[in-house]
């Protein structure tokens, strides 16, 4: 995948029906790429950061051969979808009173 | 006259500091260098008493080994905790240490609260000094201008402080109170503060890429893992925003209706359903699909090779792509695989299920391998004599599990069988000729499970059998009966209770479908309802009798023998103008896909009593065939009076 075709992808999935944002951290929770403003984005990174490690951490001590995937968190007003990885993070904020 | 001692004591000091600020303001990478030796001062400084332990060996625990300065100002230190009338001036950065000195006490507690990096403050909120002055308080925000700048301001504040020497004094004794426990904890809080210096170094690393991602960032996007991940978790996120929508409902479902029942079940006079279409803006626009094929791990996997895009021509000529039928609005391809010319035919591979097989224009046999994250071949073979120099029309894993091969054909009539592991050189290759005249394959079957004997559609219109071992391999019979080039060719393969698996269907240019028999050498049936090529034809996985055509006006139809023999049972034409250039029949037989010329592939589910076949179908398709052969004989005994049995029997029957 070259440049333009992350791009492609990302505006993709911006665009698509309420999406509010997307964020790709890293491992120390540094923001990669983020189409929110600094303070929200920074808010996220770290929140979400910690978070995902905490569930991640949940899901090796209840059974150290799995590992966790992927999380939504469902809240009154945003979807908020999680796909951690090993080096980095993708999160995605998604309204949920959209019709 | 110890007060005026001490009083001198202070002016000095002060000279000192005075000194220390403006070359700070001249140095300020002296900073970092300092806090380290701020810390092994506040230790020296403090165990005055042991000062004639080493003071190297205190340092050294704490980490630190700066060997120039170091002596020199551990001596310097204990004369001065003993006199100041002892002082003496030392060379520039060490009179900052010195000067530092009174400083030092002070600086330890916001040195601690310099160290707070994201990982830490969970650990660290439990044990923060709660006296510590307020103004350390807000560094613990998360904002930019966090620890570089913080130390110099904790300086700074220090100095001002340092002015009003009773307020310096209470507030050093209350963190030292605090923050330097006894010797005994010492070690622990040197090893902690150690760590962390250590994350604060990284929190300030970290902190400083946080300031300059740009470029980082865009070496980190280039980077190869970000590749990977990124390729992967757009695909869940993809898939998990384009299906929500129905996980909406789930929420918002006050009644706890089915939500199956939306899923509408086809009317019982609805033959075919639409279930949706595949295609890719940049991908398909503009191309033909030259050929699909399902995957038979995961059934739900469509593959489509296109041919070039002739309106954009810095795109790859070849792009193969693999849908998902599964998710119904997600409207990108879980894959997508280029190469340099355009590919004719592809096919997955049954026994490897992560490898996918293209044949192109140029001859070339292309391997892509789902699980790297490249879009080009892994294999490729060569473009040599040995193997094909002519566009690959068919290809066809055959086989079993542990003995597979790949055949493949070319319009030379070159027919080379590969091994998938090793694509460098044909395991075998023959050439096929009849009657010393080269066959140009169009297209290429082997009947069911069948490793030797194949049946070959060509481009004069005549459809060949053959072998490829035994006494004698190669072509062996040959089917005259259309007038154009074979474009489709497809075997009868369903399990029943008569196996009809003789049985083949071609369909040509020359706008008939003619059903065979491998021991007929005459058609036992044509099909003539279409009025333009016809591009394909595809008997059904599970149907004995059904089987779909679809040709170059956008018009498909579904055939069902024992129905109607004449007639095709449903015939549908698509709207605008599109050429349908291939079809296909899902594993299951409960669907269909169409894929034409502007590079849309379209599914269409199928109704149930298509896919079910009763017992009496079989033994309807058998006395239909009967039929056949019966008007087959007297359509024979009519046109061929020269014929002399055919003769005495028009004769007796005229």
């Amino acid at each position: 995948m070259t440049q333009a075709e992350v791009d492609d992808t990302l505006k993709r999935i911006q665009e698509h029906k309420g999406v509010q944002g997307y964020l790709i951290i890293n491992n120390d929770g540094i923001p990669i790429r983020s189409n929110l403003d600094a303070s929200l984005t920074q808010q996220y990174a770290a929140l979400i950061k910690s978070l995902s490690d905490k569930a991640r951490s949940t899901i090796r001590e209840i059974d150290p051969s799995n590992e966790l995937v992927f999380f939504r968190m469902r809240t009154k007003k945003h979807e908020i979808l999680v796909a951690p990885e090993k080096e980095y993070t993708m999160i995605v904020l998604q309204a949920t009173d959209v019709q | 006259m110890s007060a005026e001692q001490r009083r001198a004591e202070l002016e000095v000091k002060r000279a000192k500091l005075e000194k220390m600020r403006q070359e700070k303001s001249q140095k300020p990478g002296a900073t970092t260098p300092m806090t380290p030796n701020i810390s092994s001062m506040s230790i020296t400084g403090l165990s005055a008493p042991r000062e004639d332990a080493d003071p190297d060996k205190i340092l050294k625990e704490v980490g630190i080994h700066q060997a120039a300065s170091l002596p020199m100002s551990s001596r310097s230190i204990s004369p001065a905790t003993a006199s100041s009338q002892q002082k003496r001036r030392p060379p520039a950065n060490i009179a900052l240490q010195i000067c530092q000195q009174p400083a030092a006490t002070i600086s330890v507690p916001p040195k601690e609260l310099v160290t707070y990096s994201k990982e830490v403050q969970t650990i660290e909120s439990g044990e923060k000094d709660p006296t510590a002055s307020p103004i350390q308080h807000d560094h613990l925000q998360w904002d930019d201008e966090f620890q570089p700048s913080t130390t110099g301001e904790h300086n700074r504040l220090v100095y001002v402080s340092d002015d009003d020497t009773m307020s310096f004094d209470e507030t050093s004794k209350a963190s030292i109170g605090m923050t330097l426990p006894p010797a005994i904890e010492l070690k622990r809080a040197r090893s902690l503060k150690q760590q962390h210096k250590q994350q604060s170094l990284q929190g300030q690393a970290s902190l400083t890429k946080h300031e300059l991602t740009n470029d980082e960032r865009d070496q980190i996007l280039r980077s190869d893992p970000f590749q990977d991940f990124f390729s992967r978790t757009s695909r869940l996120i993809e898939r998990s925003l384009w299906e929500s929508p129905k996980a909406f409902d789930i929420f918002k479902d006050y009644s706890g209706r089915d939500l199956d029942g939306q899923n509408e079940k086809m009317d019982v006079g609805e033959i075919i359903k639409f279930d949706r279409e595949f295609f890719d803006e940049r991908w398909t626009r503009h191309r033909i699909v030259t050929c699909i094929d399902t995957s038979t791990y995961h059934p739900e996997l469509v593959l489509a090779s296109y041919s070039q895009n002739d309106e954009s021509s810095h795109e790859s000529d070849g792009v193969v792509l693999i849908w998902n039928s599964k998710y119904k609005s997600k409207p990108t391809p879980e894959y997508i695989f280029n190469c340099q010319s355009w590919v004719t035919s592809c096919a997955f591979s049954k026994f490897h299920p992560n490898i996918v097989l293209g044949g192109t224009y140029s001859g070339q046999i292309v391997v892509w391998d789902t699980r790297t994250n490249k879009r080009t071949p892994v294999q490729r073979t060569a473009l040599s004599a040995s193997s094909h120099t002519h566009p690959v029309y068919c290809l066809q894993v055959i086989g079993t599990q542990n003995a597979n091969n790949l055949i493949s054909i070319s319009n030379e009539g070159k027919m080379c069988s590969w091994n998938i592991e090793m694509m460098t050189q044909p395991q075998e290759s023959m050439d096929l000729a009849y009657r010393t005249k080269p066959v140009a394959a169009t297209r290429m079957v082997f009947p069911g499970v069948e490793v030797n004997n194949f049946i070959i559609g060509s481009e004069e219109g005549q459809a060949y059998s053959g072998s490829r071992h035994g006494n004698k391999a190669g072509i062996q019979e040959s089917y005259e009966g259309h007038f154009g080039p074979i474009t489709g060719l497809s075997c009868h393969n369903v399990n029943g209770s008569i196996d009809f698996s003789p049985l083949f269907l071609t369909s040509s240019f020359d706008w008939s479908v003619k059903l065979w028999s491998l021991k007929e050498s005459k058609p036992l049936n044509s099909f003539e309802v279409n009025s333009d090529y016809v591009t394909d034809v595809r008997w059904s996985p599970v149907h004995p009798s059904v089987f779909l055509t679809c040709d170059i006006t956008g018009r498909f139809d579904i055939w069902n023998l024992n129905h109607d023999s004449e007639l095709p049972l449903l015939s549908t034409t698509l709207d605008g103008n599109v050429a349908l250039n291939k079809c296909l029949w899902a594993h299951n037989g409960q669907q269909i896909i169409l894929g034409d010329d502007q590079g849309k592939l379209r599914l269409y589910g199928v109704n149930e009593f298509l896919t079910n076949p009763k017992q009496d179908d079989f033994n309807k398709l058998s006395n239909t065939l009967q039929d056949f052969k019966r008007n087959t004989l007297d359509a024979f005994d009519d046109n061929h009076p020269t014929n002399t049995a055919a003769a005495a029997t028009a004769a007796t029957t005229n």
